[in-house]
């Protein structure tokens, strides 16, 4: 705060107040979360933690912004859940508390990083129990059901995306429509019937307390991995491999994008629409972000330290001939980086 | 139609376009399926609506999920840069020339770049355009509901057979989930809560089933006070104000909708009604409101 010549922050976002406070949110769909939110108000010294009413309404902005009377001086807030709280709040011109909470965020505690790696475990061993299920005949929502139970069981506090079980086509043609000329990824589950010779990518992430995992990889349905996909699957290490490389204190965001190409005979291996690595804390995926179209300017002013986490995600693609994509989670460490992920890449190792 | 009540309560506040982040909004105006992610998000434009052309633009890179009756040129390519964003929104026909632009949210950020793409524009209050259209429901969302509370009742059973069984906090809450699953809904409206009060065990689901919520709460042997919940459903009839039904009340459809105390009722509402133990989904009637979920046994 002090670096940001800012007094008090006001964090009504609730992966913002997790952060802050340590305090989690329950997992819920979005109006809920938003309309039971709380709301912190954050100084040097002290941290508040008030469950105002619903914020939509006149009332309870204008009695939220009474409280923050109390705290005198330049005040920043990260969003505003409603026009009503941004009239309220006029008075005191609030400056955008996303810059410091970027800078906050970039480097996690000792704490924080088991956090992830807890979350990540528990998403690793509820795979255990789905993967004999990818098989011709099943439903991808039957591989949904076997996650829940199982990330239930071993102690998750709630399911952040609507897990992803996306068969691909071998042809970017051959899918839905996009933007971008690139596969529509990620796609949620359909209750689609899984057949002999679909390829699965897959994208899970829970919570566990506050934190997040983010968990991917490549399956294929009743058949083993062809010569061409164990190719581009060792394409995928080489590129995990040369991110890994380059990911050390001092590197910037922008580094890891540039290896990603280079280990990739020059082209992006990400999906044009995402990135080739994120973040993740209280978000699956969150700042920093390397590869997006921000572009070199924004993300070579990123600068890894000790206690960064990355989710590294290349994927892979031969129009025509599919690809592999999964997501490792590392940690960067004082000399370089350290994984967080610890899954089997079968069917392809 | 929900479009065309969206572009009616907008002509009624003089609105020329909305700008919505919250799904639930998006959503009820376009019919489209996203991919679902739990928790709040701040607010960025990822639906535009434009009353004069009566037109719905979405932001996604693919039509997969996306209604028929919005066609491609009506999508926009997300972006990591806001101000790209917003440049896109503003290129969309109609965003530029309009007076009033409502927002569901707002963030310092996309403040300013709103200020600059849209000088002329005054942001005003777009969620109270979106709560006056979402308010009552048609015959088509109340079919809709009613299947969702069909699956909260299996994940219900599944719950309470766990409980029964003494099975710990972890095992319930998952059979719960695994059941919702089984039924082909994967998104909850909130994780299955487990309350215990001595011999008494409560559980509360709630399922988003594509995109409608439903939500119960039952209690093993049963809850101290049922008949405060019956009391409670009783009250729900048009005209009676929320402050005068004497039980935790908010509004369902898309997810939770918020009712100020002093919100008074109308036929057509569907409100999620509990008391300590117990929960069930009704539909407000000019006389005896409908219960949505099955009767507690």
């Amino acid at each position: 705060m002090g670096a940001h010549g800012v007094d008090v922050v006001v964090l009504c976002g609730e992966n913002n107040v997790t952060y802050a406070t340590g305090e989690p949110a329950p997992s819920q769909e979005p109006a809920r979360a938003g309309a039971t939110r709380k709301v912190a108000i954050i100084t040097p010294t002290d941290a508040r933690l008030i469950s105002p009413p619903p914020l939509d309404f006149e009332e309870a902005a204008q009695d939220l912004a009474a409280a923050i009377t109390d705290y005198p001086g330049t005040l920043a807030i990260d969003e505003y859940p409603s026009l009503a709280l941004r009239r309220a709040l006029a008075p005191r011109s609030p400056a955008d508390a996303g810059p410091l909470l970027r800078s906050a965020k970039l480097v996690k505690t000792s704490a924080e990083i088991e956090a992830i790696r807890r979350a990540q475990r528990i998403n690793e061993r509820a795979m255990d129990d789905v993967l004999p299920l990818v098989k011709p005949g099943l439903r991808d929502t039957d591989l949904t059901a076997a996650f829940f139970r199982r990330i239930f069981e071993l102690g998750a506090t709630g399911n952040t995306v609507d897990p992803i079980w996306n068969v691909v086509p071998s042809s970017v043609a051959d899918g839905p429509f996009t933007l971008t000329g690139h596969l529509p990824f990620p796609l949620p589950a359909s209750g689609r019937v899984l057949e002999k010779g679909d390829v699965i990518l897959n994208d899970t992430g829970i919570d566990v307390d506050g934190w997040a995992s983010d968990f991917g990889r490549t399956w294929c349905v009743g058949f083993e991995p062809k010569a061409r996909q164990r190719s581009q699957f060792r394409r995928y290490l080489d590129i995990v491999g040369a991110c890994r490389e380059v990911i050390k204190p001092g590197a910037t965001a922008w580094d890891v994008a540039v290896a990603a190409r280079q280990a990739n005979s020059g082209q992006p291996p990400w999906f044009p629409h995402l990135y080739v690595a994120h973040g993740i804390g209280t978000e699956s995926a969150e700042l920093p972000f390397c590869g997006t179209d921000l572009g070199e300017e924004v993300e070579s002013q990123v600068v890894l330290a000790p206690g960064t986490v990355l989710v590294l995600e290349p994927v892979v693609w031969e129009d025509g001939h599919g690809g592999y994509r999964a997501e490792e989670v590392v940690v960067v460490t004082e000399g370089g980086c350290e994984r967080l992920t610890d899954y089997p890449h079968a069917p392809y190792e | 139609m929900s479009k065309e009540a969206v572009l009616e309560e907008m002509a009624r506040q003089a609105i020329d376009v909305l700008l919505l982040g919250r799904e639930g909004n998006a959503r009820y105006v376009s019919g489209a399926r996203r991919l679902f992610l739990a928790g709040e998000r701040a607010f960025a434009p990822g639906c535009v609506v434009v009353r004069d052309h009566a037109a719905v633009h979405l932001l996604s890179a693919t039509d997969f999920g996306i209604p028929e009756g919005i066609p491609r040129h009506n999508l926009y390519a997300p972006s990591w840069n806001p101000a790209t964003l917003v440049g896109r929104v503003a290129a969309i026909p109609g965003v530029a020339p309009a007076n009033r632009v409502g927002v569901d949210g707002l963030t310092p950020l996309f403040e300013a770049l709103l200020a600059s793409s849209l000088p002329g524009a005054e942001l005003v209050d777009a969620e109270a355009v979106m709560r006056a259209a979402r308010r009552t429901k048609s015959a088509e969302e109340l079919a809709l509901i009613r299947a969702a509370a069909a699956v909260a009742e299996a994940m219900m059973t599944a719950a309470l057979d766990a409980v029964r069984a003494g099975a710990p906090d972890g095992t319930i809450k998952g059979v719960a989930m695994q059941a919702m699953a089984a039924s082909g809904v994967t998104t909850a409206a909130f994780e299955p809560r487990i309350d215990r009060n001595g011999g008494r065990v409560s559980v509360a689901v709630g399922v988003l089933r594509e995109g409608w919520e439903a939500d119960l709460t039952r209690t093993v042997p049963g809850p101290v006070r049922p008949e405060e919940l019956t009391a409670g459903i009783a009250r729900c009839r048009a005209g009676a104000a929320v402050a005068e039904i004497g039980a935790h009340v908010h509004g369902i459809g898309l997810g939770y909708e918020v009712l100020p105390p002093s919100a008074v009722l109308e036929p057509g509402m569907v409100l999620s009604v509990g008391t300590d133990g117990a929960r069930d989904v009704v539909l407000v009637r000019e006389d005896v409101p409908e219960l949505l979920t099955a009767p507690r046994s």
